[in-house]
């Protein structure tokens, strides 16, 4: 029925105005017409006017040059009598042109043409006698050429002057019938105009009621619609006020995760400049443990130096031991002979207790002996002591240099098993080390991340914040168009048909 | 105090050495005087023969334990006996430190073994004291007496002369 509806509607609405602005166009065509007419008689009726008054006008012209002749006939001075042919010459010319201008004119008027040209014939054999009459005057014939004018020249100019008068009358009828013309297409136009006004004010009233009719049903319509776009816009109010409720929580959510992502970020950073700083120190151990490495390695030389010269010391030591060994030994041998000596002198003092009296003297020898072999033994004593002295230094130089030799094994040990640490200490640096550039680049993803999130939060952000305002715009379009519902009720109640 | 003066003086008196003029040569003795640890013996030099150190000295088996052993003395074999187990002395071993004593007196001639030579002196007869009773074991008849040095004089024709020396083969 809708469908129908709107068809017939459109239909009937097109047919309807369309009927009306047919029937203006119509009149508008007519009524144009007609003025075109109208002008065009108004335009031949001035052009007769503007013919009538040019021939009046060649009369009146004519007039004058024959006044014009006329003073160079009775003209005496030769002077004036050239400006007075200058002047004839002059509106002669004039004249001529006007002529033509006339015959052009006449060109539609084939009738009248015609009793022109006759005229023109008639008016060269004028001119011809006027020139005639000038020759007469510059030859002194003023009585002939009067003579000429009496008898020629004035009927010729009679003639002309009726037969101009006959264009005249012709074209007053001319004027005459074109008015005539304009007063009936006058009155005809008026007819048709009213008749189709009044048609046309016949179909706008048609038209209308008909359009009263149907804008009362639309009306009714709209009234439906309005009533369930109100409903429609409430339930779309309360919708949005719920999308808005919950997009404002999105975006308190979304702030709560900027700021945590923020704070993550802040801790990345935190990780990574700690794991710089540790990597810095990490490379500083390692430098460290180099340094202990090469030190360790100097010790160890060291050592080793050491080592040597303590070899050294025991050679010479041991050399020494055998250089007192052979003191020992010569010692001992003095000390053998001490004693040899010692039981030679006892010996001797037996022989010499023996011999009695004689051996007295051998007895002193004997004596000195045994003082010397005592001397020898004291010496060898003494050397002994030096010597036992010489070996308790020895010995404790020995034992020093054992002492020594094992402080220095213990030590190259020690050493050692400092180089070894060293080395343990360094390879767990580096692998703390390379532990931490892990750490630092996956902190540094992790940053990168973060810088990633971040903006994408910021955009969810917007979105969200957009989100809300959009749903607060679709709130705010929900209230207009409630409102508007409301409005259009309103407006619909008043306009009432 | 007084009293324990006067009766330290008169220990002293009793204890101190006379002095004996050196000049007197009449009863002076010539002694060699050695040593068997840990005490100073002497013998009178005129049975002494001869004082060497020992060397190579070869034991005899078979022999009674005083004697120690054989010593070729310039071609010579002599017997060595260890006084110290002849007077039941301690016997700390024989080197060649110990010195030997030859002594002798007619065909008797051994060499006994000393720890050490002290030298010669000279003894006066009349400062010679008797010897104790418990002399470390030694038969008192060897002992000729004891100089006011505590060097134990031997008798040496006792020595020389005892039958236990003499070592039967038989």
């Amino acid at each position: 029925m809708k469908s129908t509806f709107n068809i017939s509607t459109k239909a009937k609405l097109f047919l309807g105005f369309g009927l009306i602005i047919v029937a203006i166009i119509l009149l508008s065509i007519l009524s144009f017409v007609s003025f075109n007419n109208i002008n065009n008689a108004q335009t031949g009726m001035f052009k007769s006017m503007q013919m009538e008054r040019n021939l009046t006008e060649f009369k009146a012209d004519e007039n004058r040059q024959m006044l014009t002749m006329l003073q160079i006939t009775i003209s005496k001075d030769p002077t004036r009598t050239n400006e007075l042919k200058k002047q004839l010459v002059d509106k002669a010319a004039l004249i001529a042109i006007s002529l033509s201008l006339i015959e052009n004119e006449l060109q539609s008027y084939p009738v009248q043409l015609q009793k022109f040209n006759e005229i023109k014939v008639q008016l060269k054999r004028y001119i011809e006698n006027r020139e005639k009459r000038l020759t007469l005057n510059d030859a002194g014939k003023i009585e002939e050429s009067i003579n000429m004018a009496r008898e020629i020249e004035g009927p010729l100019y009679e003639k002309i002057r009726m037969m101009i008068l006959e264009i005249e009358k012709d074209f007053s009828d001319i004027i005459d019938a074109e008015k005539a013309k304009t007063e009936s297409l006058t009155q005809s136009a008026d007819i048709t105009i009213i008749i189709g006004s009044m048609g046309i004010i016949l179909l706008s009233i048609i038209l209308i009621f008909w359009m009263i009719r149907m804008l009362r049903k639309i009306s009714v319509e709209i009234r439906n619609g309005v009533n369930i776009l109100g409903t429609s816009a409430s339930e779309i109010l309360t919708t949005v006020t719920e999308v808005s409720t919950g997009a404002t929580e999105t975006a308190t959510a979304i702030s709560e995760t900027t700021t945590t992502i923020e704070e993550i970020r802040q801790t990345a950073l935190m990780a990574s400049q700690k794991a710089q700083s540790v990597l810095e120190n990490a490379q500083k151990a390692s430098d460290a443990a180099e340094n202990g490495k090469e030190s360790v390695q100097q010790t160890i030389e060291g050592m080793y130096r050491i080592n040597q010269q303590m070899n050294l010391i025991a050679d010479s030591i041991v050399k020494l031991s055998e250089k007192n060994r052979s003191i020992g030994e010569i010692t001992s041998t003095v000390n053998d002979i001490a004693d040899q000596s010692n039981l030679l002198a006892v010996n001797a003092a037996i022989e010499a207790a023996k011999a009695g009296e004689q051996g007295r003297g051998f007895a002193v020898v004997a004596q000195e002996i045994r003082n010397l072999a005592d001397q020898s033994k004291q010496a060898t004593a003494q050397v002994r002591e030096i010597l036992n002295d010489i070996q308790k230094a020895v010995n404790l130089a020995v034992m020093s240099t054992e002492q020594g030799s094992k402080a220095v094994e213990n030590g190259s040990i020690l050493a050692r098993k400092s180089g070894e640490m060293i080395e343990i200490l360094s390879d767990t640096v580096t692998e703390a080390a390379q532990s931490v550039i892990q750490i630092s680049t996956s902190s540094q993803q992790q940053m990168a991340g973060m810088d990633q999130i971040v903006p994408a939060m910021e955009n969810i952000k917007q979105a969200s914040e957009q989100n809300v305002i959009g749903t607060k715009q679709t709130q705010t379009a929900a209230h207009n168009l409630s409102e508007l519902g409301q409005n259009l009720k309103i407006i619909i109640e008043k306009f009432n048909v | 105090m007084n009293l324990d003066q006067k009766i330290l003086r008169a220990r002293a008196k009793e204890i101190s050495r006379h002095k004996i003029k050196q000049d007197d040569m009449a009863e002076s003795l010539s002694v060699v005087e050695f040593l068997l640890i840990p005490e100073r013996y002497g013998i009178e030099s005129k049975y002494v023969s001869e004082v060497l150190s020992l060397r190579e000295m070869t034991p005899i088996p078979g022999t009674p334990a005083f004697v120690a052993g054989v010593m070729n003395v310039r071609g010579k074999i002599v017997s060595i006996l260890n006084l110290k187990l002849l007077f039941n002395l301690k016997e700390r071993g024989i080197t060649e430190l110990n010195k030997i004593i030859l002594v002798r007196m007619d065909r008797m001639e051994f060499g006994i073994v000393t720890d050490a030579i002290a030298g010669t002196l000279k003894v006066y007869p009349n400062t010679l004291s008797a010897p104790p009773a418990n002399l470390h074991g030694i038969n008192a008849e060897y002992i000729q007496g004891i100089t006011p040095d505590g060097i134990i004089l031997l008798n040496g024709e006792n020595l020389l002369t005892n039958k236990t020396i003499i070592v039967n083969q038989k």
